[in-house]
């Protein structure tokens, strides 16, 4: 690792004062380097080239997540560009140092909106939820960001900024980088702007909770109430001491009368979106995990005894979050996991904890060793975060 | 290839792992695979195979490594691209043997299949059970699901269901080295770099699929379609980007011209008017509530946009009737003109009336009738080019339409194609919309899968001239299928 003297006067050739500062607490480099404008990322890029240096691409931090230690951080959150809306068009392309609180508020002034909603504080931004494929309820419905980017531009492992896909709803011109590069967690070059389709907004939103006495009941609940005939926005599943199933769904209050009569005839009503991802308490470990729909139930049965565990699932797309403080819950919970077919990924853990980013090798994994090699060939970007020398 | 000695070799090697009736040397045979939907730029194979396993494919792969030989695999032929034509010679794997739905999982809601199970299929199968696979091109009936991987196919209804990317879980794979890989799986979220995604949509230059797993789509609730009836393309047009624009987002929107309703009552008479200019078919799906307030406010866009009439399919067989009259209507173009070239190309929805426009002042500027075909709620559009292919100049003059067209669709930020690929047919204008940058991105991710390009070579990538002024491919297209 170069000392810090010496890095700073390197940088300090390349940028002004304003630019550079001390990487703060719970950012995993030595100084985090704001640049101003897009040529600079170019420059900062080619500098890291020159004198084997690593970057690790952030918006606002929030969600790096790595136990590794890189050279700088350089940030998108000051680049002086502006979100580009086409209201007609249902797409917009923003910068990703745009925070998504900010660029969700401006989209919704035209009754539209990213369908996404992973957990997030004021300052996560764009380019963080992308760079993490985080998801929250809405993904009963509409996906993660792979199902909603139509093109991505990003400052690649020679300095240079290229671009994929295409700012229209349908394009299948050349190979579908944006896929690669959603979820890289910025290993493989640094996302200067993002292209979504967009959703309408809708002007109602009800939802209900249903308290349930087992996970039978819960599940069962849960798979009805996907079933409805209604705009089901989300169906979330959810256990701290009890089983909870909460149903988001977009329509007017007429729709309740529909869900109490064909699910459950106690249900808990508000008129506010699902906000399950953000309830469950903050545990010591943080696990995402992915299993076949079919073997859902044995997993959540074979999880669901443990102590202080938090767990929230979207039941209709097979994904759970867990939280939990024992690291012996971890082994176990990856070995039901596996034996299940399923994967997961550590998303925190305690610093004293150094558990693998994935505790289950995916498929292809020497393929994205490669590709890594290629799209990175001087190894700038981010070297280890995803574990598995990517 | 040129050398018959090396075929003989080749032959032989090939007859050591398949049965004589698994390959096909015979021009007789070969000369059904000397194009696909884009017949005028052909080449014949120099051998077909027919494999059955993922074994044999692989085994086939290794065969064509030693010899040097190209490669590639097809399905159904019905791409419009070029992309599943030997133009460099070599060997073809056609996969249709490879035709076997091999689990349907109604927990998982997944199915496995082989490449070359037909689409329609796979929705026949599930459909009493309360399934289908969502992507639909207008090709279903003939096209393979392979096929659809390779192209990331798209059809009507990927408007509100999204095209074949958003329904691919896993693959099975023979690489160009010979190995056998599996990506992905039976659950949504694999961690690492998303190689499913990278290889859909791919155009079979990264490996060959063997085994798909595709998620299966629950059937609509309730479905209502609508015909909307214009004297004017620019008023439909305009409708469809007004429906957007006011957040509706239907099942599926489609805009039919005059042209082709001329040649769609000629052929099978279903009742389409024949003195409009335009049609839309609407249809939404969902909730019964919702579909009421959709279907109000669609027809009241709709009457202030100037349509003559708007009626719903009063049942069944009345909305089968209009969406056979969507989907079978390029065959029917044969009754109104010797030839047709279609296009492939996509604007932002906001663009289609000025699109529409140009796209007729540009026919008209070369003497040559283009008729509209659209997914229009996508802003892709097919724009049809009428020609007699006797003619010489009109031949000319259909390409030099075609070109501005692309050039037009480029200009207004959209894009080349929206669900053809760009196979050969485009490989030499993918500089209008990609910097070399760009494109030299794209080509080190076939590097790493396919490093020496003998897995269907000439595709995507411009040949020569990269650095230059894009040039379009002399070629027309068939335009079967959209």
């Amino acid at each position: 690792m170069t000392s810090p003297e010496k890095l700073q006067n390197r940088l300090e050739s390349v940028f002004n004062s304003q630019e550079i500062k001390t990487a703060a607490d719970g950012i995993p480099a030595q100084f985090t380097v704001y640049p101003e404008n897009r040529q600079h990322i170019c420059e900062l890029v080619k500098l890291a080239v020159a004198d084997g240096l690593t970057l690790i691409p952030m918006g606002s931090g929030s969600r790096i997540n790595s136990a590794g230690e890189f050279d700088i951080a350089v940030s998108t959150s000051k680049l002086n560009e502006q979100m580009e809306h086409s209201p007609a068009d249902m797409v917009a392309t923003i910068p990703t140092g745009t925070a998504f609180t900010t660029a969700q508020s401006a989209l919704r002034k035209h009754h539209q909106r990213i369908a996404l909603d992973p957990p997030v504080n004021d300052s996560s931004t764009i380019g963080g939820i992308v760079s993490t494929n985080d998801w929250g309820t809405l993904r009963h419905r509409y996906g993660t960001a792979k199902n909603s980017i139509l093109a991505t531009t990003i400052v690649n492992g020679d300095g240079k900024i290229v671009k994929a896909g295409a700012k229209v709803v349908k394009n299948v011109s050349g190979y579908d980088l944006n896929k690669l590069y959603i979820g890289a967690r910025g290993s493989l070059g640094i996302l200067l702007d993002v292209t979504f389709r967009l959703h309408p907004l809708p002007e109602q939103i009800q939802t209900g909770i249903i308290r349930c006495d087992s996970l039978d009941e819960a599940l069962l609940a849960a798979s009805t109430c996907s079933r409805l005939p209604l705009n089901v926005e989300s169906v979330e599943l959810t256990k701290s001491s009890d089983w909870e199933v909460t149903a988001t769904i977009a329509g007017s209050s007429e729709t309740r009368k529909i869900v109490e009569e064909s699910v459950a005839e106690n249900v808990s009503w508000n008129s506010e979106s699902g906000k399950s991802t953000t309830k469950h308490k903050v545990g010591i470990y943080y696990v995402k995990a992915s299993i076949p729909k079919s073997k859902l139930k044995l997993f959540l049965k074979s999880v669901s005894y443990f102590d202080s565990l938090s767990l929230w699932s979207l039941p209709n797309v097979g994904v759970c979050r867990l939280s939990f403080e024992d690291a012996v819950q971890l082994t176990r919970i990856s070995a039901s996991v596996e034996s299940s077919g399923g994967f997961m990924e550590v998303e925190q853990q305690p610093a004293n904890s150094h558990f693998p980013r994935w505790l289950i090798t995916p498929p292809g994994l020497e393929w994205m060793r490669r590709i890594k090699s290629v799209l990175d060939p001087h190894g700038i970007f981010a070297p280890g975060i995803l574990g598995e020398d990517l | 290839m040129s050398k018959p000695s090396d075929n003989s070799q080749l032959i032989r090697n090939f007859s050591e792992i398949l049965g004589s009736e698994q390959i096909l040397t015979d021009p007789a045979d070969r000369i059904v695979y000397e194009c696909d939907g884009l017949v005028l730029n052909k080449r014949m194979p120099d051998v077909v195979v027919l494999p059955r396993t993922t074994e044999e494919i692989a085994a086939i792969v290794k065969i064509c490594n030693q010899h040097d030989v190209p490669y590639l695999a097809r399905g159904a032929g019905t791409g419009l691209s070029g992309g599943a034509v030997a133009y460099n010679g070599g060997v073809i794997l056609q996969l249709s043997r490879m035709n076997q739905i091999l689990e349907i999982d109604y927990d998982d809601e997944i199915a496995v299949v082989q490449p070359g199970v037909v689409n329609i299929q796979l929705s026949d199968l599930t459909t009493e059970a309360g399934y289908h696979f969502a992507p639909d091109p207008s090709s279903q009936k003939a096209c393979t699901i392979g096929g659809n991987v390779a192209e990331n196919a798209g059809g009507p209804h990927t408007l509100k269901y999204g095209v074949t990317t958003d329904h691919i879980l896993g693959l099975t794979m023979v690489m160009p080295d010979g190995s056998v890989e599996t990506f992905g799986g039976r659950c949504e979220d694999i961690p690492g770099y998303d190689l499913v995604g990278l290889m859909v949509g791919s155009e079979g230059t990264l490996g060959i699929v063997t085994e798909i797993t595709a998620r299966l789509t629950m059937n609509p609730k309730t479905v209502q379609t609508f015909l909307a009836v214009y004297d004017s393309i620019e008023s439909a047009s305009r409708a469809i980007t007004q429906i957007i624009a006011a957040g509706i987002i239907p099942a599926a929107l489609e805009l039919i011209d005059s042209l082709v309703i001329e040649a769609v009552e000629k052929h099978m008479k279903l009742g389409f008017p024949t003195d409009a200019e335009a049609v839309l078919l609407i249809e939404i799906d969902g909730a019964p509530q919702q579909l009421a307030d959709e279907a109000e406010h669609i027809e009241k866009i709709c009457q202030e946009s100037g349509v003559r009439k708007f009626r719903q399919a009063q049942d069944e067989q009345e909305r089968q009737d209009l969406w056979r009259g969507r989907k079978e209507s390029v065959g029917a173009l044969g009754k109104i003109t010797q030839a047709f070239y279609t296009n492939d190309g996509v604007v932002p929805r906001s663009k289609l009336p000025e699109i529409v426009r140009r796209d007729i002042e540009i026919g008209k500027k070369y003497g040559l009738r283009v008729a509209h075909l659209c997914h229009a709620g996508d802003g892709n559009i097919h724009p049809i080019i009428l020609y007699n292919p006797d003619e010489e100049q009109e031949v000319k003059a259909a390409l030099a339409v075609s070109e501005e067209i692309l050039k037009t669709c480029v200009e207004l930020g959209g894009s080349l194609t929206g669900e053809h690929g760009i196979g050969t047919e485009k490989r030499e204008t993918f500089g209008l919309m990609f910097t070399d940058d760009d494109q030299e991105q794209m080509m080190r991710i076939r590097t790493v899968f396919n490093p020496d390009e003998l897995l269907n070579p000439g595709k995507i990538f411009p040949i020569g001239a990269r650095c230059g002024e894009a040039k379009i491919n002399k070629t027309i297209s068939r335009g079967r299928w959209l």
